[in-house]
């Protein structure tokens, strides 16, 4: 043990037991801060790198379309003819499917009879009248494919071609079709938009104590406006189903006035909120002449990762929030969330494979954006309108 | 929230288990009952008290963070004390002991007599006060040295100076300390 001089002995005597009470917040401060070290955060990469797994496997699939030569020469090398289109000699023609003798159903009712003696390769189909000249078309195409190549029947790509131009409702006949015509062809999109929303928050009290102050928070916070920026990769079918996801930046902004009891005249205050997230929207779109229009409804993955600005506490005073100071009171999230979308589509070509594109949308955060111990509840709502083109990368691709 | 009544004799080993399956009652209540004892351990090593509550949320954090390393050897309190010892020492800058000069203890140390009257007449607010007043460097080997009973060979190793700097920052510190008790005494008078 160390020696002690009197007035070390004095000190330690007098403090040993003395106890001073800290601040009332501590506690709850600490339960803050223990909270958000337990709960995993994406890294900031996270984002990049689930938008460029999303750009690599949209490229390698669409592949076929980029290179086609090198996707001709391998599909004629692996894929065999279906039997009954491959070229016969002329002791091995089939017979013609024989026209039923029977009154045909009510479905065929207005149908009629195709059947071509010029040709051995044909067969005879029952096809309502309605689609007769669409088949005859493909009929037409498929003798001039057939014609073109008198050892191996198509490539993939023509195959592609052919289906790109088969209403669907041909699908009742696939099984007449070759096997490449019952996969289905994908088109590849790329989206750039741009928006101007407005958000609406409302803030509810988690206990009647601060119904009050939630009231005039209400009040004082009025509209805020955001900003957005979003790329999405999407695939969709010929049917117009389509599923869409990238990544979009987003940047709430808010001028308000506080009006602090202690003070004479109100301070204005500029808060702003960042965010980059991740749709996952799911799309359906039909034609009407040039206008395709659709409806996307979706989720999104939310990563907050900047606040800045101030409000005014319960008591009345100033509180900063700004995340990249240190000591700023923690009142938001600053990790992920997720939020429901629903929106319109509008899209209308105007070039090569490129289309403007205008989609109006709601969505809104589902769980609140405010701290679990932050005495209040804050959810917000978005509404806007995104405005964009769409290109479409290569011509289609089936998927393995 | 319901709280743990803490009056109530709850020994340190039922907080601990608590604790352990992350409680927040059993938390809360160590908070409550250590939370101002520890305080003043860390107003000691701090500036002023918002440093020091800094310091205290981040010792409570690691004292929740780690309480499955508390083996039972020692007081929960000395154990807690410790850690928050650690976490102002954390925060350091070994610039406050690189400008003293080296080399001025003396053998004979000048407190060694008997205190005049006054010093006892201190009450504990007063000499926090005088503590926090203290350059950093003093300040903090003072602590140590006098209150935690450190030597200067541990002082050396824990704050990564020299033994014969630690030793000059004690007398250094305990003259400051000493003048501002006269002081104080002189405007007593």
């Amino acid at each position: 043990m160390n020696p002690k001089s009197p007035l070390d002995e004095l000190f330690r005597r007098k403090l040993s037991h003395y106890e001073v009470p800290p601040s009332d917040d501590l506690w709850g401060n600490i339960q803050l801060a223990r909270a958000k070290k337990t709960i995993p955060r994406l890294p900031f990469w996270a984002p990049w790198l689930i938008t460029s797994v999303c750009l690599t496997t949209l490229t390698y699939f669409s592949q076929d379309f980029l290179f086609p030569k090198q996707a001709e020469s391998t599909a004629s090398k692996e894929k065999p003819l279906p039997s009954h289109f491959t070229p016969k000699t002329s002791t091995e023609i089939p017979t013609p499917i024989p026209i039923p003798s029977v009154k045909p159903r009510d479905q065929f009712k207005n149908v009629a009879p195709v059947f071509d003696n010029s040709s051995p390769q044909k067969a005879a189909l029952m096809i309502p009248a309605n689609d007769l000249e669409q088949v005859t078309n493909t009929t037409n195409i498929t003798k001039q494919t057939m014609q073109a190549s008198e050892s191996t029947f198509t490539s993939f790509s023509n195959i592609a071609t052919l289906d790109a131009t088969l209403p669907h409702e041909l699908s009742m006949y696939s099984e007449l079709l070759p096997v490449p015509f019952k996969k289905k062809l994908w088109f590849a999109k790329i989206d750039f938009l741009l928006s101007q929303d407005f958000v609406h928050s409302t803030l509810r009290a988690k206990t009647p104590l601060f119904d009050t102050y939630s009231t005039s928070r209400n009040n004082q916070e009025d509209l805020k406006i955001s900003n957005s920026f979003a790329v999405r990769m999407g695939i969709s079918t010929l049917k117009g189903w389509g599923l869409r996801s990238g990544i979009q930046y987003s940047r709430m902004s808010q001028t308000l006035t506080l009006t602090i009891p202690d003070a004479s005249n109100g301070r204005t205050s500029k808060n702003s909120f960042e965010t980059i997230d991740i749709p996952l929207i799911l799309t359906k779109e039909q034609s009407f002449g040039k206008l395709r229009a659709g409806i996307s409804l979706g989720t999104y993955l939310n990563m907050a990762f900047n606040q800045k600005g101030s409000f005014y506490s319960p008591s009345g005073t100033l509180i900063e929030f700004t995340s990249s100071k240190p000591g700023a009171y923690p009142a938001f999230k600053n990790r992920l969330g997720a939020s429901l979308y629903s929106g319109i589509s509008l899209s209308f070509p105007i070039g090569n494979s490129l289309e403007f594109i205008a989609e109006p949308y709601v969505r809104t955060r589902i769980p609140s954006i405010s701290a679990e111990d932050y005495v209040l509840e804050q959810k917000i709502w978005y509404g806007g309108l995104f405005i964009g083109f769409r290109k479409q990368i290569g011509k289609g691709f089936y998927l393995p | 929230m319901r709280y743990l009544n803490i009056a109530s004799p709850v020994e340190d080993n039922e907080l601990i288990q608590g604790c352990l399956r992350e409680d927040r009652k059993y938390q809360e209540a160590v908070f409550r009952r250590y939370a101002g004892k520890l305080m003043v351990v860390s107003l000691r090593y701090a500036r002023h008290r918002m440093e020091a509550e800094d310091i205290l949320q981040d010792a409570f954090i690691r004292i929740f963070d780690h309480i499955d390393q508390f083996q039972g050897k020692g007081s929960l309190e000395g154990w807690m004390r410790r850690i928050v010892v650690n976490t102002a020492l954390k925060n350091i800058d070994k610039k406050s002991f690189s400008n003293e000069i080296i080399g001025l203890e003396t053998a004979g140390e000048d407190t060694s007599g008997a205190l005049p009257s006054v010093f006892s007449q201190l009450h504990e607010e007063e000499l926090l006060q005088l503590i926090q007043q203290l350059p950093d460097g003093y300040r903090i080997v003072f602590n140590m040295y006098a209150i935690e009973g450190y030597s200067h060979a541990e002082i050396s190793a824990l704050l990564g100076i020299q033994e014969s700097t630690s030793r000059s920052q004690l007398v250094k510190a305990r003259k400051m300390l000493q003048s501002q008790i006269f002081e104080i005494q002189k405007l007593a008078v």
